[in-house]
């Protein structure tokens, strides 16, 4: 009898093991998931890749580091540094960036693009707000996944965060804008991780005499400053031919936005206070990051479709059209195709100012040219 | 150098369409501006840079102040307001609301009495080309400090969907000119300031 219990207890024992077994082998495989940023493919114009480590060693080996695409032409002449992916919980940045250097062909000058700015951002999504860890893109071949990140670098790889952030302007801010990397500029070499990722990025503008920075954002369709560029000073006329041709040409309606000398630690503001870099910020409508949404999901990033938006735009409580045409809400199609677009118009616009250090490119799709071929024309097969 | 002839050509052709096709101007009188020119703010949105940047294209010397004061006017004759409100440039300016509609209003009422004194020679238009974002309840403080007292109102399609300009114009008796573009209003310009922009 005794023999039989300690048999049993023996072969509990082994079935509860086996069971933790299993759970940590796929708990773990799961959890290691976020660490994988999405595939992107060197395209055609991609001349040699990179890390944000080869300018400020301080990130090497760090969850910080990111990868680089530099896109030279023949010629030499300005250049041109893309973020996307600074807001992980902003995708149109990441797809656009994506966009640029699976199709980007660059004839003048260099364009360089970072599409997982905040790397770090990219392995969780917000406690408490439901937001998707993926979401997949249709292309002619089978679907493109994606990762959604956060806004923040991840509590795992900087922590705790301080009561008040102290800004090295001195600016006060709470103490979670120390995890966000648009708060930071221009960061501190001695710093916290994010304040490193910061100067890891000024030490690539100032290594690489960049000459124009397009840093890709979104925002809440509720926020009055979407669907505009915000412009450093020195851009301020660029930005503004740029806006009028982007109306009148390509069918992107969008304006300027100021760009606040007090509010320290934003990328436009700080890269053109700190470098000879003309900086901006682009914003396109997320409404997956917006409090007035319903169901979040993989669609409501994708489609943008959404019936509080919907009787929000009707009741004329939100500054940007939710219909266009009759596309109802903000597909990211239209987001990205906005990006590319104005990425576009501005370096043609920074051309005629600056006819010493030309940047010329090819093959960026419009955002006609997205919407009537679809975005997943744009990308290329892993 | 060749580049830059190249570019100054085109620019001189985009100045020569542009005059060519002008927008619902055929139904409006655009009233011809004199020298010297302000470009300012209502509202402390960043639209002014656009009106400067276009004036400064056709090669129209601006004085360009979005925080003037009236005490600073000095021999101005025309001003060209750009209309819309933000929070960030009111607070970068150090200003609220109210403030710039002072401000606003203290500048109307000197060129009001400048245009009783010598007809014809002071002019001020009002632009609203910031579109919908430009609309709400900063903006319309704005809006409604400027809009009914000027002598043209220039406004982006986009920004009178629900037609709020266009009954602010009725009410008022004011030219109204809607633009389908905002790189319209270099058409407006070129031709309220034709006599001083050489061919």
């Amino acid at each position: 009898m005794a023999k039989t219990n300690g048999s049993k207890n023996l072969i509990s024992t082994a079935v509860i093991i086996i069971v933790l077994l299993v759970v940590v082998l796929v708990g773990r495989a799961e959890f290691s998931k976020p660490y994988e940023l999405c595939k992107i493919v060197e395209g055609p114009g991609v001349t040699k890749t990179g890390y944000l480590s080869d300018y400020f060693d301080g990130l090497k080996g760090t969850p910080g580091d990111t990868k680089l695409y530099f896109l030279e032409g023949e010629e030499p002449g300005g250049t041109l540094l893309v973020f996307g992916g600074l807001h992980p919980n902003e995708p149109a940045g990441l797809l656009a960036a994506v966009v640029l250097i699976e199709n980007t062909q660059v004839d003048v000058g260099r364009v360089i693009v970072i599409p997982h700015t905040n790397a770090s951002a990219f392995t969780y999504t917000e406690p408490m707000q439901a937001s998707p860890p993926f979401f997949e893109i249709e292309t002619e071949w089978g679907s493109r996944t994606f990762r959604y990140g956060s806004r923040l670098t991840s509590p795992l790889h900087q922590y705790p965060d301080p009561q008040a952030y102290v800004h090295p302007s001195g600016m006060l801010l709470s103490g979670g804008e120390v995890r966000n990397l648009n708060r930071v500029f221009p960061g501190r070499p001695d710093g916290l991780l994010t304040e490193q990722i910061a100067w890891g990025l000024m030490e690539l503008i100032w290594q690489e005499d960049v000459d124009m920075v397009i840093d890709i954002h979104e925002a809440r369709p509720i926020n009055p400053v979407v669907n505009c560029i915000m412009a450093h000073p020195d851009i301020i006329d660029i930005a503004s031919f740029a806006i009028m041709d982007l109306g009148a040409d390509y069918g992107v309606p969008i304006r300027l936005e100021p760009s606040p000398e007090r509010l320290r630690g934003i990328t436009h503001r700080e890269i053109g206070d700190h470098s000879d870099a003309l900086a901006v910020i682009l914003e396109s409508p997320n409404p997956a990051m917006d409090a007035l949404r319903g169901p979040t999901n993989a669609d409501l990033v994708v489609y943008g479709q959404d019936e509080f938006f919907k009787r929000a735009s009707e009741a004329g409580l939100i500054r940007v059209p939710y219909f266009e045409g009759d596309r109802e809400g903000f597909p990211i199609d239209r987001r990205v195709g906005r990006h590319t677009t104005t990425v576009m118009v501005l370096t043609r616009t920074y051309n005629e100012f600056h006819f010493d250090k030309p940047i010329e490119f090819h093959g960026v799709p419009t955002k006609d040219d997205i919407i009537e071929n679809g975005l997943g024309h744009y990308f290329l097969r892993p | 150098m060749f580049a830059k002839k190249k570019f100054l050509v085109f620019m001189v052709l985009v100045m020569a369409l542009s005059i060519g096709s002008l927008v619902q101007a055929e139904e409006v009188e655009i009233p011809s501006g004199k020298l010297p020119i302000l470009v300012t703010s209502a509202g402390q949105s960043p639209d002014d840079n656009m009106i400067r940047v276009l004036a400064t294209r056709l090669g129209l010397e601006v004085k360009h102040d979005p925080l003037i004061t009236v005490d600073e006017l000095g021999d101005i004759k025309t001003i060209l307001f750009a209309i819309g409100g933000s929070a960030k440039g009111l607070g970068e300016a150090g200003i609220d609301i109210r403030d710039e509609e002072q401000r606003i209003k203290e500048i109307l009422d000197r060129m009001d009495e400048l245009k009783e004194e010598e007809p014809g020679e002071y002019l001020v238009v009002g632009f609203h080309i910031g579109g919908e974002g430009r609309r709400g309840d900063l903006s319309q403080r704005s809006i409604d400090a400027v809009s009914p007292r000027v002598d043209l109102l220039v406004v982006w399609e986009e920004g009178n969907q629900d037609g709020l300009f266009t009954r602010i114009a009725e009410e008022n008796g004011i030219p109204l000119i809607i633009l389908e573009f905002v790189r319209d209003t270099q058409n407006v310009l070129a031709e309220m300031f034709a006599e001083y922009i050489e061919n």
